[in-house]
C-alpha cells in the first residue's frame, strides 16, 4: 500500500499538479516543509496512544480469559494491521499529503488543490471571502506553522481550510485575501 | 420570450387609466382604510406615528389567546391523548392537562404583560421577559419587509401576526404575535418613514384613490396579508381564473401602474396569477396528498388506543363468499378509490394554500400573496435570490406544467419552515406552464434571459456513455454472480436480464446531465424522470470546485461543483459530473474569475472591517502571493 502510494507521490513530487494548464502550474505553491514533521509527530502521538490502548486491551483479554489460538491469532493479526495502517498514516502519509497539497492566489481567487487519490481543486473567488481565521495549536506553534481558514457564505464549502502554512505566510495570505476583497467590493 | 417582451410593452400602453377590474391591490389601500377607521388624516400618518411609537407599545390583548394557541399546537397530539383519557375518566390525565394549559396560559399572559416594542432612534426595539429580560434591536434601515399572516381567527379579532424580516436571513427576525391592524399600519408607516429606502411603496400615496374604490377592493389579495379571509376573497378567484383562460400564452398581466412607473411603485410593475383550475390540476398531479397518510395512521392509532377498534370487525362489513375475480375487482377499486382520494386531498391542499395566488413585482421587491383561509404575504427582494430552479415531475412533463423554486440566503434548510417560508421559497410559483417560465424568470432579476432552448448546453464527455456502460456491465456481472451463487446455475441469468435496463439507465443518465454558462449565469440541468433546470449568477457563486476520483483521472474527466449560499428547498445542486477534465478546470477558472469581479451583497461587513483594520492597507492579491512565495522559499 505504502509502496504504491509513495510511487505515485514521487511522480507528483515535482510540485506540478496534473490536470491544470501548463502556464498555471508554475504558480502553485506548496505549504511549509516543516509541516510534514509536525504532522508526523502528531501522527506518532496518536498511533502510540491507540496502539498502547490496544495492547492493554489485548493483554487484559489474554489474562482474563483463555481464548482459543485461532481467536488469538485473529486478534493479533487485526492488531498488526491496525499498527501498520497507523504507522503508515503517521510516517508516510504526511509526506505524501505534502506533495499533493498546493495553493495559489490568482486573479480568480484563492485556490487550493489537494487529495492523493480523490483530488479536489477548490477556488474561493476574492469577492466571496466573508472572513478568515488563522489558527495555531501548541504543536503548530512550536513549528511556527498555522492553519488558514477562509469562510464563505456557501453551504457545501462554507469554510475552506489549508493547514501547514508557515505562520507568517498564513497571515500574509489572510491580509491579501481581506485586502483584495475590500478592493473588489467597491467595484 | 423575445416575442413576449414587446407584447408586454404593448399591453401597458393602451391603458392610460386603470380599468375597473385591474384592482391596485396594494397596501396603501389597506393603510388608508385602517387609518380612516381610526379617524386619522392619511397625510398626517407619517410624521405623527413615528413620534407615537417612541414610547413602548403593548401587543394586542388577544395576544394571550394566540400565544396560548401556538404553544398548544405543538402539543396537539399530547392534548388529544389527554382529552381522550380524561373523557374515559382518568383524573390524573385531566389534572396534568389542566395544569399544562394553566401553565401555558400563564406564560402567554406573562409574555403579553412584559413584551414591549418601540421605534426609537431609527431602531425597532423589542424587549420581553420578566426575570430574564431580552432586548432585541433591529435597525429600521435593515428591515426588508413586514410580512403578515392572518388566519380566520386573527381576522375575527382584527389582528395579524407580524414578522419583521431583515436582510441577511441568518439574523434573528423579530416576531410580534399579534398586533391590531391599526397598530400594524402604524408600525409599517413608522418603520418605513424611519428608513424610506427600505420600502418605497409604503407611503399612503394612493389613499384617496383607494378610498374612492370603496369596499369592492377587498377582493384582491392584499399585499400586506391583512386580507379579510373567507367570503371577501371570492371575487378574486373568478377574476384570476378568467385571466388565466383568456390569456393562456401570456399570464403576465400588465398592471395599470406600469404606465406611471416613474412614480413610487404603489402598484405592481408586473404580476402573475394562477387560476383555480390550474391549481386544482397541479394538485391532482402532485403527491401532496400522501402527507395525509401519517395523519390518518395517527388518527387510527388514537382511536384504536381508546376504543379498541378491532380491525377484524371490518371484515363483517365486507360481503362474504366472493370469488377470486370479485375480490380482485374489489381490491383494485379500493386502491383506485384511495388513489383518487389522495389526489383530491392534494388538490385541496393546493387550493387551501395557494388560492388567489399572485406574484407581483414592485421595483426590486417580489411579493407573493395567497391562501384560502390563512392569507400569507411574503416579500422577496430580487437581489436576495441566489438560485432559481424550474422543476418538472413526470406528470408535470406530460401536462407541460412546472414549479419554480427559489433559494435566498436565509438558510431555508436549517430553519424550521413556516407558512410564509414555504410559500416564498419552496413554492415560489407553485404551478406554471413550462413556457411561462421564459416570461417569469426575467422578472426575477434584472437582465436575466431564460431561453433553455436557445442555450448552448454542454453535455457530459462523449466517453461518459462508454464509461457508464462499462459500470453497468460490471454491475450486471456482480448481480449475475450473486444470482448464480444463490441458485446455480440459472440464477446467473438475472444478471443478463437486468443488463439492458442498467445500460439504458447508464445512457440516459449520462445524457441527462447538462451544463451551460451564458451571460452572467451558470445553468445546470439534470434528472431522467423529473427534470430540474437550475441557474445561479456569478455574483452568487461562493466557491467553485473540481473533483477527480481515480476513475475520473483514468477517463480524463472531472466533476464541476458550483457552491452557492443556497441549500434549501430547491434540492438541487450544481454538480456536473463527467465533464472532460480540461473543460472542468477551464470552466472553474472562468466562473471564479467572473465571480471575483462581481461584488456580493452577502458580506458581513463588520467582521471584515475588524480584521482588515487590525492589519495594514489593502493590497494587491498577486503581490500577496509573491510575498508568500518568498516566505516559503526561506
Amino acid at each position: 500500500m505504502s509502496h504504491e502510494a509513495s510511487g505515485e507521490g514521487s511522480r507528483e513530487g515535482s510540485g506540478e499538479p496534473s490536470g491544470v494548464p501548463r502556464e498555471e502550474a508554475d504558480r502553485w505553491q506548496q505549504v511549509a516543509p516543516q509541516s510534514v514533521t509536525a504532522e508526523r509527530i502528531a501522527g506518532w502521538i496518536f498511533a502510540a496512544v491507540v496502539l498502547v490502548a490496544g495492547a492493554v486491551a489485548i493483554l487484559s483479554f489474554l489474562l482474563l480469559s483463555s481464548p482459543s489460538p485461532v481467536l488469538l491469532g485473529l486478534v493479533l493479526a487485526a492488531y498488526g494491521l491496525l499498527a501498520a495502517v497507523l504507522i503508515w498514516a503517521a510516517h508516510w502519509h504526511p509526506a505524501l499529503n505534502y506533495r499533493h497539497t498546493f495553493y495559489q492566489l490568482s486573479d480568480a481567487g484563492f485556490e487550493i488543490r489537494r487529495g492523493i487519490l480523490w483530488r479536489r481543486r477548490i477556488t474561493v473567488p476574492h469577492a466571496r471571502v466573508q472572513h478568515t481565521d488563522v489558527a495555531q495549536g501548541p504543536l503548530e506553534r512550536s513549528f511556527d506553522i498555522g492553519k488558514l481558514i477562509v469562510y464563505t457564505a456557501g453551504t457545501q464549502n462554507a469554510s475552506v481550510e489549508l493547514g501547514g502554512l508557515a505562520f507568517t505566510t498564513a497571515c500574509e495570505l489572510r491580509d491579501a485575501l481581506i485586502g483584495r476583497r475590500e478592493a473588489s467590493d467597491g467595484v | 420570450m423575445a416575442s413576449d417582451e414587446p407584447s408586454g410593452a404593448a399591453e401597458e400602453k393602451p391603458r392610460p387609466e386603470p380599468p375597473k377590474i385591474q384592482l391596485p391591490e396594494t397596501e396603501p389601500i389597506f393603510v388608508a382604510r385602517l387609518v380612516e377607521a381610526e379617524g386619522v388624516e392619511a397625510q398626517l400618518v407619517d410624521a405623527q406615528l413615528v413620534d407615537a411609537l417612541q414610547a413602548p407599545q403593548w401587543l394586542h390583548p388577544s395576544s394571550i389567546l394566540f400565544e396560548l394557541l401556538s404553544t398548544l399546537r405543538q402539543f396537539v397530539v399530547a392534548a388529544l391523548l389527554a382529552v381522550f383519557m380524561a373523557s374515559s375518566g382518568n383524573r390524573y390525565a385531566l389534572f396534568i392537562a389542566t395544569a399544562g394549559v394553566a401553565m401555558t396560559a400563564a406564560r402567554a399572559l406573562l409574555r403579553f404583560l412584559t413584551l414591549r416594542y418601540q421605534l426609537l432612534g431609527g431602531e425597532l426595539r423589542i424587549s420581553d421577559g420578566l426575570l430574564f429580560r431580552r432586548h432585541r434591536t433591529v435597525p429600521a434601515a435593515r428591515i426588508q419587509n413586514i410580512d403578515l399572516l392572518q388566519n380566520p381567527l386573527h381576522h375575527a379579532f382584527g389582528v395579524a401576526e407580524v414578522r419583521v424580516e431583515t436582510a441577511g436571513g441568518s439574523d434573528l427576525e423579530a416576531k410580534l404575535r399579534v398586533l391590531s391592524l391599526a397598530d400594524v399600519a402604524r408600525l409599517r408607516a413608522a418603520i418605513f418613514a424611519a428608513a424610506p429606502h427600505a420600502a418605497p411603496h409604503a407611503a399612503p400615496h394612493a389613499a384617496p384613490h383607494a378610498a374612492a374604490e370603496g369596499p369592492s377592493l377587498s377582493g384582491g389579495p392584499s399585499l400586506s396579508g391583512g386580507q379579510p379571509a373567507g367570503g371577501s376573497d371570492l371575487p378574486a378567484a373568478p377574476r384570476a381564473a378568467a385571466q388565466d383562460a383568456h390569456q393562456p400564452s401570456s399570464p403576465a398581466a400588465a398592471e395599470p401602474a406600469a404606465a406611471r412607473r416613474g412614480a413610487v411603485a404603489a402598484s405592481p410593475e408586473w404580476s402573475y396569477r394562477i387560476g383555480s383550475r390550474r391549481l386544482i390540476l397541479a394538485g391532482l398531479l402532485s403527491n401532496r396528498g400522501l402527507l395525509l397518510i401519517p395523519l390518518l395512521i395517527g388518527v387510527i392509532f388514537q382511536f384504536d388506543l381508546e376504543r379498541q377498534i378491532d380491525f377484524q370487525q371490518v371484515e363483517q362489513w365486507l360481503p362474504r363468499g366472493l370469488s377470486v375475480a370479485e375480490t380482485t375487482v374489489v381490491t383494485i377499486s379500493a386502491a383506485v378509490a384511495v388513489l383518487v382520494l389522495l389526489r383530491m386531498a392534494s388538490a385541496g391542499w393546493f387550493v387551501f394554500r395557494f388560492h388567489a395566488y399572485s406574484l407581483q413585482r414592485y421595483g426590486e421587491d417580489l411579493r407573493i400573496s395567497c391562501g384560502l383561509f390563512t392569507r400569507v404575504s411574503a416579500t422577496v427582494p430580487r437581489h436576495r435570490i441566489q438560485f432559481i430552479s424550474v422543476q418538472q415531475t413526470l406528470l408535470g412533463r406530460i401536462f407541460g406544467l412546472a414549479t419554480i423554486r427559489i433559494e435566498t440566503a436565509s438558510g431555508g434548510g436549517t430553519k424550521e419552515e413556516d407558512a410564509a417560508e414555504t410559500v416564498a421559497r419552496r413554492w415560489f410559483v407553485p404551478v406554471l406552464k413550462l413556457s411561462d417560465a421564459e416570461t417569469i424568470l426575467p422578472e426575477l432579476r434584472e437582465g436575466l434571459v431564460y431561453q433553455p432552448a436557445a442555450i448552448c448546453w454542454r453535455s457530459t464527455a462523449p466517453r461518459a456513455v462508454r464509461r457508464l456502460g462499462g459500470v453497468a456491465v460490471l454491475r450486471a456481472l456482480v448481480i449475475g454472480c450473486v444470482g448464480a451463487a444463490l441458485s446455480w446455475p440459472w440464477g446467473g441469468l438475472v444478471g443478463l436480464a437486468v443488463l439492458p435496463a442498467l445500460l439504458l439507465f447508464a445512457v440516459r443518465y449520462a445524457r441527462s446531465l447538462e451544463y451551460a454558462r451564458s451571460g452572467p449565469m451558470v445553468f445546470f440541468r439534470s434528472g431522467m424522470v423529473s427534470r430540474k433546470t437550475s441557474l445561479t449568477f456569478f455574483d452568487k457563486v461562493q466557491t467553485v470546485a473540481v473533483l477527480q476520483s481515480p476513475f475520473d483521472r483514468r477517463w480524463e474527466m472531472a466533476t464541476l461543483q458550483v457552491d452557492t449560499a443556497a441549500a434549501g428547498p430547491a434540492q438541487h445542486r450544481i454538480e456536473m459530473h463527467y465533464l472532460p477534465a480540461a473543460v472542468a478546470h477551464a470552466e472553474a477558472t472562468s466562473i471564479a474569475l467572473h465571480a471575483s469581479q462581481t461584488p456580493d451583497a452577502l458580506h458581513v461587513r463588520p467582521v471584515a472591517h475588524y480584521l482588515s483594520s487590525s492589519r495594514r492597507v489593502p493590497r494587491d492579491g498577486r503581490r500577496g502571493a509573491g510575498a508568500a512565495a518568498e516566505l516559503v522559499d526561506q
